[in-house]
Protein backbone atom coordinates (compact mmCIF):
# COMPACT_ATOMS: atom_id res chain seq x y z
CA UNK A 1 0.00 0.00 0.00
CA UNK A 2 1.50 3.41 -0.93
CA UNK A 3 2.50 5.58 2.04
CA UNK A 4 0.05 8.37 2.63
CA UNK A 5 2.02 11.64 2.67
CA UNK A 6 -0.84 14.09 2.81
CA UNK A 7 -2.38 13.08 6.11
CA UNK A 8 -5.19 15.14 7.56
CA UNK A 9 -2.72 16.55 10.09
CA UNK A 10 -0.33 17.86 7.46
CA UNK A 11 -3.14 19.23 5.30
CA UNK A 12 -4.53 21.18 8.26
CA UNK A 13 -1.08 22.53 9.11
CA UNK A 14 -0.36 23.62 5.54
CA UNK A 15 -3.78 25.23 5.03
CA UNK A 16 -3.46 27.10 8.34
CA UNK A 17 0.03 28.36 7.40
CA UNK A 18 -1.20 29.57 4.00
CA UNK A 19 -4.15 31.43 5.49
CA UNK A 20 -1.97 32.99 8.22
CA UNK A 21 0.67 34.01 5.66
CA UNK A 22 -2.03 35.69 3.56
CA UNK A 23 -3.39 37.52 6.61
CA UNK A 24 0.07 38.64 7.73
CA UNK A 25 1.74 39.59 4.46
CA UNK A 26 -1.25 40.80 2.53
CA UNK A 27 -3.19 42.37 5.36
CA UNK A 28 -5.38 44.71 3.29
CA UNK A 29 -5.72 47.94 5.26
CA UNK A 30 -6.20 46.23 8.58
CA UNK A 31 -9.08 43.95 7.64
CA UNK A 32 -9.17 42.58 11.19
CA UNK A 33 -9.34 45.99 12.88
CA UNK A 34 -13.14 45.91 13.31
CA UNK A 35 -12.84 42.46 14.92
CA UNK A 36 -10.07 43.73 17.20
CA UNK A 37 -12.24 46.73 18.09
CA UNK A 38 -15.09 44.46 19.14
CA UNK A 39 -12.73 42.23 21.13
CA UNK A 40 -11.22 45.21 22.95
CA UNK A 41 -14.66 46.66 23.70
CA UNK A 42 -15.82 43.36 25.19
CA UNK A 43 -12.57 42.86 27.10
CA UNK A 44 -12.39 46.44 28.43
CA UNK A 45 -14.38 46.00 31.68
CA UNK A 46 -12.51 42.79 32.53
CA UNK A 47 -9.16 44.38 31.77
CA UNK A 48 -9.93 47.38 33.98
CA UNK A 49 -10.83 45.17 36.93
CA UNK A 50 -8.01 42.66 36.53
CA UNK A 51 -5.29 45.21 35.77
CA UNK A 52 -6.29 47.45 38.68
CA UNK A 53 -6.50 44.57 41.14
CA UNK A 54 -3.24 43.01 40.02
CA UNK A 55 -1.44 46.35 40.20
CA UNK A 56 -2.55 46.84 43.81
CA UNK A 57 -1.44 43.31 44.71
CA UNK A 58 1.85 43.77 42.89
CA UNK A 59 2.52 47.07 44.67
CA UNK A 60 1.74 45.52 48.06
CA UNK A 61 4.11 42.65 47.37
CA UNK A 62 6.81 45.06 46.20
CA UNK A 63 6.30 47.16 49.34
CA UNK A 64 6.64 44.15 51.64
CA UNK A 65 9.87 43.09 50.01
CA UNK A 66 11.37 46.57 50.23
CA UNK A 67 10.67 47.43 53.87
CA UNK A 68 14.35 47.20 54.77
CA UNK A 69 15.21 49.84 52.22
CA UNK A 70 12.52 52.25 53.38
CA UNK A 71 14.36 53.40 56.51
CA UNK A 72 17.48 54.16 54.52
CA UNK A 73 15.47 55.97 51.85
CA UNK A 74 13.66 57.98 54.53
CA UNK A 75 16.87 59.38 56.00
CA UNK A 76 18.18 60.24 52.57
CA UNK A 77 14.94 61.94 51.59
CA UNK A 78 14.93 64.06 54.75
CA UNK A 79 18.38 65.41 53.91
CA UNK A 80 17.34 66.08 50.33
CA UNK A 81 14.18 67.84 51.49
CA UNK A 82 16.13 70.28 53.62
CA UNK A 83 18.35 71.33 50.75
CA UNK A 84 15.36 71.61 48.42
CA UNK A 85 13.59 74.07 50.71
CA UNK A 86 16.50 76.43 50.26
CA UNK A 87 16.46 76.01 46.50
CA UNK A 88 12.74 76.78 46.22
CA UNK A 89 13.27 80.31 47.32
CA UNK A 90 15.80 81.02 44.57
CA UNK A 91 13.71 79.21 41.94
CA UNK A 92 10.79 81.59 42.37
CA UNK A 93 12.74 84.25 40.48
CA UNK A 94 13.58 81.80 37.71
CA UNK A 95 9.91 80.86 37.41
CA UNK A 96 9.02 84.45 36.64
CA UNK A 97 11.75 84.67 34.02
CA UNK A 98 10.60 81.36 32.51
CA UNK A 99 7.04 82.62 32.05
CA UNK A 100 8.31 85.68 30.27
CA UNK A 101 10.60 83.69 27.99
CA UNK A 102 7.89 81.14 27.12
CA UNK A 103 5.67 84.01 26.06
CA UNK A 104 8.42 85.40 23.87
CA UNK A 105 9.21 82.04 22.24
CA UNK A 106 5.56 81.15 21.70
CA UNK A 107 5.65 77.96 23.79
CA UNK A 108 2.34 76.57 24.96
CA UNK A 109 2.12 76.82 28.75
CA UNK A 110 1.79 73.36 30.23
CA UNK A 111 -1.38 74.14 32.12
CA UNK A 112 -3.10 75.15 28.88
CA UNK A 113 -3.01 71.68 27.31
CA UNK A 114 -6.35 70.06 26.72
CA UNK A 115 -5.86 66.72 28.45
CA UNK A 116 -7.83 63.49 28.46
CA UNK A 117 -6.90 61.39 31.47
CA UNK A 118 -7.36 57.67 31.83
CA UNK A 119 -5.95 54.43 33.13
CA UNK A 120 -3.55 51.90 31.72
CA UNK A 121 -5.37 48.54 31.51
CA UNK A 122 -2.86 46.28 29.80
CA UNK A 123 0.72 46.14 28.63
CA UNK A 124 3.07 44.24 26.39
CA UNK A 125 3.31 40.71 27.84
CA UNK A 126 6.70 40.17 26.21
CA UNK A 127 8.23 42.48 28.84
CA UNK A 128 9.78 44.80 26.28
CA UNK A 129 7.85 47.89 27.56
CA UNK A 130 6.82 48.55 23.95
CA UNK A 131 3.18 49.50 24.43
CA UNK A 132 0.32 49.82 26.86
CA UNK A 133 -3.46 49.82 26.48
CA UNK A 134 -5.34 52.98 27.48
CA UNK A 135 -9.01 52.90 28.47
CA UNK A 136 -10.10 55.81 26.26
CA UNK A 137 -10.79 55.66 22.52
CA UNK A 138 -12.50 57.33 19.59
CA UNK A 139 -15.62 58.04 21.62
CA UNK A 140 -13.49 60.15 23.97
CA UNK A 141 -11.94 62.22 21.18
CA UNK A 142 -8.65 60.31 21.02
CA UNK A 143 -6.89 60.02 17.66
CA UNK A 144 -3.65 58.49 16.44
CA UNK A 145 -0.48 60.57 16.84
CA UNK A 146 -1.52 62.40 20.02
CA UNK A 147 1.16 62.81 22.68
CA UNK A 148 0.82 60.95 25.98
CA UNK A 149 2.25 62.34 29.21
CA UNK A 150 2.19 61.57 32.89
CA UNK A 151 0.80 64.20 35.24
CA UNK A 152 3.99 66.18 35.71
CA UNK A 153 4.49 66.81 32.00
CA UNK A 154 6.87 63.98 31.11
CA UNK A 155 6.33 62.49 27.67
CA UNK A 156 5.91 58.70 27.76
CA UNK A 157 4.72 57.93 24.24
CA UNK A 158 2.10 58.60 21.61
CA UNK A 159 -1.21 57.11 20.57
CA UNK A 160 -0.59 54.45 17.94
CA UNK A 161 -3.93 52.74 17.27
CA UNK A 162 -7.40 53.89 18.29
CA UNK A 163 -10.54 51.82 18.72
CA UNK A 164 -14.00 52.74 19.93
CA UNK A 165 -13.33 52.51 23.69
CA UNK A 166 -9.60 51.91 24.03
CA UNK A 167 -6.30 52.83 22.41
CA UNK A 168 -2.85 51.42 22.05
CA UNK A 169 -0.09 53.76 23.22
CA UNK A 170 3.34 53.19 21.75
CA UNK A 171 5.87 54.05 24.45
CA UNK A 172 9.11 55.93 23.87
CA UNK A 173 10.97 52.67 24.64
CA UNK A 174 9.38 51.01 21.58
CA UNK A 175 12.05 50.57 18.86
CA UNK A 176 9.58 51.76 16.22
CA UNK A 177 9.05 55.05 18.09
CA UNK A 178 10.92 58.15 16.86
CA UNK A 179 10.35 61.60 18.37
CA UNK A 180 12.25 64.80 17.54
CA UNK A 181 13.98 66.20 20.62
CA UNK A 182 16.43 68.88 21.62
CA UNK A 183 18.99 69.37 24.40
CA UNK A 184 17.87 72.28 26.61
CA UNK A 185 21.39 73.26 27.67
CA UNK A 186 23.20 73.07 24.31
CA UNK A 187 20.44 73.15 21.69
CA UNK A 188 21.61 69.89 20.09
CA UNK A 189 18.87 68.26 18.03
CA UNK A 190 18.25 64.58 17.56
CA UNK A 191 15.69 61.78 17.53
CA UNK A 192 14.68 59.73 20.56
CA UNK A 193 14.27 56.04 19.85
CA UNK A 194 13.68 53.01 21.98
CA UNK A 195 16.46 50.45 21.96
CA UNK A 196 16.09 46.98 23.43
CA UNK A 197 18.19 46.67 26.57
CA UNK A 198 19.16 50.37 26.69
CA UNK A 199 15.82 52.08 27.07
CA UNK A 200 15.94 55.47 25.34
CA UNK A 201 18.61 56.56 22.89
CA UNK A 202 18.95 60.04 21.39
CA UNK A 203 20.29 59.38 17.93
CA UNK A 204 21.22 61.33 14.76
CA UNK A 205 22.97 64.13 16.68
CA UNK A 206 25.59 65.73 14.47
CA UNK A 207 29.23 65.72 15.55
CA UNK A 208 29.17 69.52 15.60
CA UNK A 209 26.57 69.57 18.37
CA UNK A 210 27.46 69.20 22.03
CA UNK A 211 25.93 66.66 24.39
CA UNK A 212 26.88 66.52 28.06
CA UNK A 213 26.04 63.99 30.73
CA UNK A 214 23.23 65.41 32.85
CA UNK A 215 21.71 67.56 30.09
CA UNK A 216 17.93 67.78 29.95
CA UNK A 217 16.21 66.48 26.83
CA UNK A 218 12.83 67.87 25.76
CA UNK A 219 10.63 67.51 22.69
CA UNK A 220 11.44 69.96 19.92
CA UNK A 221 7.95 70.04 18.40
CA UNK A 222 9.28 69.37 14.90
CA UNK A 223 7.56 67.13 12.38
CA UNK A 224 4.67 65.77 14.45
CA UNK A 225 1.80 66.87 16.66
CA UNK A 226 3.89 66.41 19.77
CA UNK A 227 4.16 69.89 21.32
CA UNK A 228 7.51 71.43 22.13
CA UNK A 229 8.82 71.52 25.66
CA UNK A 230 7.71 68.14 27.06
CA UNK A 231 10.36 66.56 29.24
CA UNK A 232 11.83 63.29 27.97
CA UNK A 233 14.73 62.64 30.34
CA UNK A 234 18.36 63.34 31.16
CA UNK A 235 21.52 62.30 29.33
CA UNK A 236 23.28 59.43 31.09
CA UNK A 237 25.99 58.54 28.57
CA UNK A 238 27.28 59.93 25.28
CA UNK A 239 28.65 57.69 22.51
CA UNK A 240 29.59 57.82 18.86
CA UNK A 241 27.23 55.98 16.51
CA UNK A 242 28.43 52.79 14.81
CA UNK A 243 29.00 54.55 11.48
CA UNK A 244 30.91 57.37 13.30
CA UNK A 245 28.90 60.03 11.47
CA UNK A 246 26.72 60.98 14.40
CA UNK A 247 26.68 61.04 18.17
CA UNK A 248 24.18 59.30 20.30
CA UNK A 249 23.24 59.51 23.95
CA UNK A 250 21.56 57.13 26.35
CA UNK A 251 18.72 59.06 27.97
CA UNK A 252 17.18 58.13 31.29
CA UNK A 253 13.58 58.99 32.01
CA UNK A 254 12.18 59.53 35.49
CA UNK A 255 9.24 57.34 34.55
CA UNK A 256 9.21 53.59 35.09
CA UNK A 257 7.30 52.42 32.02
CA UNK A 258 6.26 49.08 33.47
CA UNK A 259 4.51 50.86 36.37
CA UNK A 260 2.32 53.28 34.43
CA UNK A 261 -1.06 53.73 36.02
CA UNK A 262 -2.69 57.06 35.06
CA UNK A 263 -1.69 58.83 31.86
CA UNK A 264 -2.94 61.89 29.96
CA UNK A 265 -3.38 62.35 26.23
CA UNK A 266 -2.79 65.84 24.87
CA UNK A 267 -5.69 66.55 22.52
CA UNK B 1 -22.41 23.45 22.91
CA UNK B 2 -21.84 24.23 26.59
CA UNK B 3 -18.37 22.68 26.31
CA UNK B 4 -17.48 25.04 23.48
CA UNK B 5 -18.71 28.08 25.40
CA UNK B 6 -16.67 27.08 28.45
CA UNK B 7 -13.56 26.57 26.34
CA UNK B 8 -14.11 29.95 24.66
CA UNK B 9 -14.27 31.71 28.02
CA UNK B 10 -11.25 29.83 29.37
CA UNK B 11 -9.18 31.03 26.41
CA UNK B 12 -10.65 34.56 26.66
CA UNK B 13 -9.77 34.95 30.34
CA UNK B 14 -6.36 33.34 29.96
CA UNK B 15 -5.60 35.89 27.21
CA UNK B 16 -6.66 38.79 29.45
CA UNK B 17 -4.57 37.42 32.31
CA UNK B 18 -1.55 37.18 30.05
CA UNK B 19 -1.40 40.87 29.16
CA UNK B 20 -3.40 42.59 31.91
CA UNK B 21 -2.45 40.70 35.07
CA UNK B 22 0.90 38.93 34.86
CA UNK B 23 3.02 41.95 33.79
CA UNK B 24 2.11 43.54 37.15
CA UNK B 25 3.28 40.59 39.23
CA UNK B 26 6.72 40.10 37.84
CA UNK B 27 9.27 42.88 38.11
CA UNK B 28 10.73 41.74 34.79
CA UNK B 29 7.49 42.90 33.17
CA UNK B 30 7.37 39.48 31.57
CA UNK B 31 4.86 36.81 32.55
CA UNK B 32 4.36 33.16 31.65
CA UNK B 33 2.86 32.42 28.25
CA UNK B 34 -0.20 30.67 29.67
CA UNK B 35 -1.91 30.39 26.30
CA UNK B 36 1.10 28.44 25.05
CA UNK B 37 0.79 26.25 28.15
CA UNK B 38 -2.88 25.64 27.30
CA UNK B 39 -1.81 24.66 23.78
CA UNK B 40 0.71 22.20 25.24
CA UNK B 41 -1.87 20.78 27.66
CA UNK B 42 -4.57 20.23 25.05
CA UNK B 43 -2.19 18.85 22.44
CA UNK B 44 -0.63 16.33 24.84
CA UNK B 45 -4.11 15.26 26.00
CA UNK B 46 -6.00 14.93 22.73
CA UNK B 47 -3.40 15.28 19.98
CA UNK B 48 -2.96 17.84 17.19
CA UNK B 49 -6.31 17.35 15.49
CA UNK B 50 -8.34 17.20 18.70
CA UNK B 51 -6.87 20.51 19.88
CA UNK B 52 -6.65 22.14 16.43
CA UNK B 53 -9.49 24.66 16.69
CA UNK B 54 -8.74 25.45 20.33
CA UNK B 55 -5.14 26.27 19.40
CA UNK B 56 -6.31 28.51 16.57
CA UNK B 57 -8.71 30.32 18.90
CA UNK B 58 -5.96 30.80 21.51
CA UNK B 59 -3.59 32.28 18.91
CA UNK B 60 -6.38 34.44 17.48
CA UNK B 61 -7.28 35.95 20.86
CA UNK B 62 -3.64 36.59 21.70
CA UNK B 63 -3.16 38.36 18.35
CA UNK B 64 -6.21 40.54 18.94
CA UNK B 65 -5.28 41.48 22.51
CA UNK B 66 -1.57 42.15 21.91
CA UNK B 67 -2.07 44.18 18.70
CA UNK B 68 -0.13 41.70 16.56
CA UNK B 69 -1.26 41.09 12.99
CA UNK B 70 -3.89 38.37 13.15
CA UNK B 71 -2.31 35.10 12.14
CA UNK B 72 1.02 35.64 13.90
CA UNK B 73 0.40 33.68 17.06
CA UNK B 74 -2.12 31.40 15.29
CA UNK B 75 0.66 30.19 13.01
CA UNK B 76 3.12 29.90 15.92
CA UNK B 77 0.74 27.88 18.13
CA UNK B 78 -0.37 25.54 15.37
CA UNK B 79 3.25 24.87 14.38
CA UNK B 80 4.31 24.23 17.97
CA UNK B 81 1.29 21.94 18.49
CA UNK B 82 2.20 19.98 15.36
CA UNK B 83 5.69 19.25 16.65
CA UNK B 84 4.48 18.56 20.21
CA UNK B 85 2.01 15.96 18.96
CA UNK B 86 4.77 14.33 16.96
CA UNK B 87 7.04 14.12 20.02
CA UNK B 88 4.41 13.32 22.66
CA UNK B 89 2.91 10.56 20.57
CA UNK B 90 6.21 8.72 20.70
CA UNK B 91 7.65 9.58 24.08
CA UNK B 92 4.71 9.99 26.45
CA UNK B 93 3.51 6.51 25.58
CA UNK B 94 6.82 4.72 25.66
CA UNK B 95 8.13 6.30 28.85
CA UNK B 96 5.18 6.65 31.20
CA UNK B 97 7.42 6.72 34.29
CA UNK B 98 9.31 9.67 32.90
CA UNK B 99 6.17 11.71 32.21
CA UNK B 100 7.13 14.76 34.29
CA UNK B 101 10.59 14.91 32.76
CA UNK B 102 9.20 14.54 29.23
CA UNK B 103 6.57 17.21 29.88
CA UNK B 104 9.24 19.61 31.18
CA UNK B 105 11.30 19.04 28.05
CA UNK B 106 8.17 19.60 25.97
CA UNK B 107 7.57 22.94 27.68
CA UNK B 108 11.17 24.05 27.15
CA UNK B 109 11.10 22.95 23.52
CA UNK B 110 7.72 24.61 22.92
CA UNK B 111 8.82 27.93 24.40
CA UNK B 112 12.00 27.90 22.31
CA UNK B 113 10.11 26.86 19.18
CA UNK B 114 7.42 29.52 19.70
CA UNK B 115 10.01 32.24 20.17
CA UNK B 116 12.14 31.03 17.25
CA UNK B 117 9.10 30.87 14.95
CA UNK B 118 8.03 34.41 15.85
CA UNK B 119 11.55 35.80 15.46
CA UNK B 120 11.88 34.10 12.06
CA UNK B 121 8.47 35.42 10.99
CA UNK B 122 9.34 38.97 11.99
CA UNK B 123 12.73 38.76 10.24
CA UNK B 124 11.11 37.57 7.00
CA UNK B 125 8.37 40.18 7.23
CA UNK B 126 10.85 42.99 7.98
CA UNK B 127 12.95 41.87 4.99
CA UNK B 128 9.93 42.51 2.80
CA UNK B 129 9.38 45.85 4.50
CA UNK B 130 6.31 44.70 6.35
CA UNK B 131 5.87 45.95 9.91
CA UNK B 132 4.54 42.74 11.40
CA UNK B 133 5.60 43.15 15.01
CA UNK B 134 3.80 45.82 16.93
CA UNK B 135 6.32 45.59 19.74
CA UNK B 136 9.96 44.74 20.18
CA UNK B 137 10.47 41.05 19.71
CA UNK B 138 12.52 39.43 22.48
CA UNK B 139 15.84 38.39 20.91
CA UNK B 140 16.21 34.63 20.69
CA UNK B 141 19.47 34.41 22.64
CA UNK B 142 18.67 36.51 25.70
CA UNK B 143 18.04 36.25 29.43
CA UNK B 144 14.40 37.19 28.82
CA UNK B 145 13.89 33.91 26.96
CA UNK B 146 15.46 31.99 29.86
CA UNK B 147 13.11 33.78 32.26
CA UNK B 148 10.14 32.96 30.04
CA UNK B 149 11.09 29.27 30.04
CA UNK B 150 11.46 29.29 33.84
CA UNK B 151 8.07 30.96 34.28
CA UNK B 152 6.39 28.53 31.88
CA UNK B 153 7.86 25.56 33.78
CA UNK B 154 6.66 27.08 37.05
CA UNK B 155 3.13 27.77 35.83
CA UNK B 156 2.46 24.62 33.84
CA UNK B 157 1.46 22.56 36.91
CA UNK B 158 -1.05 25.30 37.79
CA UNK B 159 -2.57 25.19 34.30
CA UNK B 160 -2.44 21.39 34.21
CA UNK B 161 -4.15 20.80 37.55
CA UNK B 162 -6.75 23.54 36.96
CA UNK B 163 -7.78 21.97 33.67
CA UNK B 164 -7.74 18.47 35.20
CA UNK B 165 -9.94 19.70 38.06
CA UNK B 166 -12.41 21.10 35.53
CA UNK B 167 -12.38 17.76 33.74
CA UNK B 168 -13.11 15.86 36.93
CA UNK B 169 -15.96 18.21 37.80
CA UNK B 170 -17.38 17.47 34.34
CA UNK B 171 -17.17 21.09 33.23
CA UNK B 172 -14.79 19.94 30.55
CA UNK B 173 -14.77 16.56 28.95
CA UNK B 174 -11.49 15.91 27.21
CA UNK B 175 -11.63 13.06 24.77
CA UNK B 176 -8.50 11.02 25.33
CA UNK B 177 -6.80 10.03 22.13
CA UNK B 178 -5.63 6.44 22.17
CA UNK B 179 -2.17 6.34 20.69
Amino acid sequence: MPKKYFTSKIVKLVVTMIICALLIFFNPSGIMNPVRGIFLTVALPFQKVFYGASQKIGETAAFLTSISEIKKDNAELSRENNSLVAQVASLQEEKNQNASLREQLGLIPKNKFSLAGGFVIGQDPAGSEGWVVFDKGEKDGISAGMAVIVDNGILVGKVDEVYATSSKISLLTNPSSAINVTDVETGAKGIIRGEYGLGLVMDMVTQADVLNVGDTIITSGLGSNIPRGLLVGKVKEVKVSDDRLFQKAVVVSRVKYSNLDTVFVIK
Amino acid sequence: MLQKIIIFFIIFFFAIFQYSVFPNFFFWGLGPNILLLLVIFWTTQVGFEGAFFKNILAGFMLDLGTFQLVGTNVAAFVTVAFFISFISKRFLVIARNWRIFILSLTIIFSTLANNLFLNALFSVANYFGKAVASSAQVPFFSMMLVKEIALNLLFFPLVYFTMKKMERSNLLQVRKKIY
